[in-house]
């Protein structure tokens, strides 16, 4: 089931985010959001997992769904193990323990289960969020910027796991970035917001054309956007 | 250099322990008059003659059960109605007055009273938990409306249930504050548990004996169980300390490593 926003308005006092935003989000999809800082992105995805009210508008398709969400900050337990970051969000689940070793070797920590979120790289953080996402079987991930901070041959590395995890269960997944490479390598949908009160630009079917077209029009789109 | 520096605070506590004490001696001189001001010597003499009673003993245990029922009741109603006023505004607003009036009664108003409503050996338990429970009710519910908004919007999202939220977030964010409330506690409830004994006197009892002293003037006992009280408190808390230390050092462990 699709996620389908309808003429959602959202301020925050004085300050418009959203003055009537339409945007719908297909199952088994991978829809990225790009668009300029601050233009709400954080905030639709806050919005869609139900941790962020709104003025008017309604959100249809998420209810009841499983949602993982990968936050742009890690937001991991600092007094609990890597293991025990990723087991948290299905402690009273089945198969807890598989699960997890299956999430943590998906993203490369094997061997760092015992360690604390202190003791690990910004890199490796992301990962145990990742991990921690992936571990949900969700069936909406939302990733707001999840490659972040980590280096362009273990980015290549993650996202490439991120993909094939993806491509198991094909589960409908929202992401914002800044990164036009990331886009253009996920996306099925790409949607650039324009500036506020944010309103979708243009949405682009990423899987129609090549990657050389889609990354100039999305450069194009993006410069307008500002 | 770290050792050098503990070494160092070390040796500053003892010489200005020591001056202290010298100061008393000397003042005890000048005065010489052991009723006003008994010397170190005379207190330290005191206690020795306490000490070789079976009642002395008697009295400072029941005293330390006291504190220790006093202050661990107040742990365990302190922490739990902190962390339900953390998270629910109405409870707040219901146990806030009466907090804030127990924060602003003179701890003698409650020592009176009470000797009117129960009896005198259940006192000094009752005026302890009164004066240690607003402390860690005050400093859980803090710790409560300062845990990390994004950590709990990420369980929000996940579902997680309440319990393993209070479970596995609230209590870890929380500990510092308990910890730290429990420590201030302790000194607290040593002063009102043996100024509820003064005036209440119940039959075994550390200020039963300091109700004594000043009755037979015997400045020098009642120094001496002064004596007792701070060392009991500086033993107590020590201890707790150290619990607390041990309790949280595996929680702390990744930092010490990573550092």
């Amino acid at each position: 089931m699709p996620i389908k926003v309808t003429d959602l308005k959202k301020s925050f006092g004085d300050n418009i985010i959203f003055d009537g935003l339409n945007i719908e989000f297909k199952d088994s999809r991978i829809s990225c959001v790009l668009g300029p800082s601050g233009v709400g992105k954080s905030t639709l995805f806050n919005i869609i997992s139900k941790i962020e009210s709104y003025n008017a508008g309604t959100i249809e398709g998420a209810d009841k769904k499983r949602i993982a969400y990968v936050f742009q900050e890690d937001r991991l337990l600092e007094w609990k193990t890597v293991y025990e970051n990723i087991a948290f969000v299905i402690a009273d689940e089945k198969d807890v323990k598989h699960r997890v070793d299956e999430a943590i070797k998906s993203v490369k920590l094997t061997g760092y289960e015992k360690y604390y979120p202190k003791e690990l790289s910004g890199g490796m953080r992301r990962r145990v969020a990742l991990a921690r996402a992936f571990v949900y079987n969700p069936d909406i991930m939302i990733l707001d910027e999840p490659f972040k901070g980590l280096d362009i041959a273990l980015k290549e590395d993650v996202m490439n796991d991120f993909y094939e995890q993806w491509k198991k269960n094909k589960f409908l997944v929202i992401m914002a970035t800044h990164d036009i490479d990331e886009a253009v390598l996920l996306a099925d949908d790409i949607f650039i917001l324009s500036k506020k009160p944010a309103v979708v630009k243009v949405q682009i079917d990423a899987k129609t054309m090549s990657k050389d077209t889609l990354e100039s029009i999305i450069r194009e789109h993006l410069e307008e956007a500002q | 250099m770290r050792i050098f520096t503990i070494k160092n605070s070390k040796v500053q506590n003892l010489i200005f322990t020591l001056f202290w004490l010298l100061i008393w001696e000397l003042a005890a001189k000048i005065i010489n008059e052991p009723v006003i001001l008994p010397s170190v010597g005379q207190a330290i003499a005191a206690m020795i003659e306490m000490a070789k009673h079976a009642t002395f003993y008697k009295d400072v245990a029941i005293s330390l059960l006291r504190v220790f029922a006093g202050v661990g009741l107040s742990i365990i109603i302190g922490i739990a109605l902190g962390i339900l006023s953390g998270l629910y505004a109405p409870v707040y607003r219901f146990f806030n007055p009466v907090m804030s009036v127990i924060k602003s009664t003179p701890v003698v108003s409650f020592i009176i009273l009470a000797l009117v409503w129960m009896k005198t050996s259940s006192i000094p338990v009752f005026v302890c938990f009164l004066m240690c429970v607003p402390i860690i009710w005050t400093n859980v519910m803090q710790g409560i409306k300062d845990t990390d908004r994004k950590i709990l919007q990420m369980c929000s999202v996940y579902k997680i249930s309440h319990f393993r939220v209070i479970k596995d977030v609230y209590l870890p964010s929380v500990s510092g504050y308990i910890f730290s409330s429990i420590a201030a506690s302790i000194g607290i409830g040593w002063k009102s548990t043996v100024a509820a004994e003064v005036i209440a006197r119940p039959e075994i009892s550390i200020g039963g004996g300091m109700y004594d002293a000043k009755i037979y003037l015997q400045t020098e006992n009642l120094f001496a169980l002064t004596l007792i009280v701070i060392v009991l408190s500086f033993i107590f808390e020590y201890v707790i300390k150290n619990l607390i230390g041990n309790f949280s050092k595996g929680r702390k462990a990744y930092a010490d490593k990573s550092n």
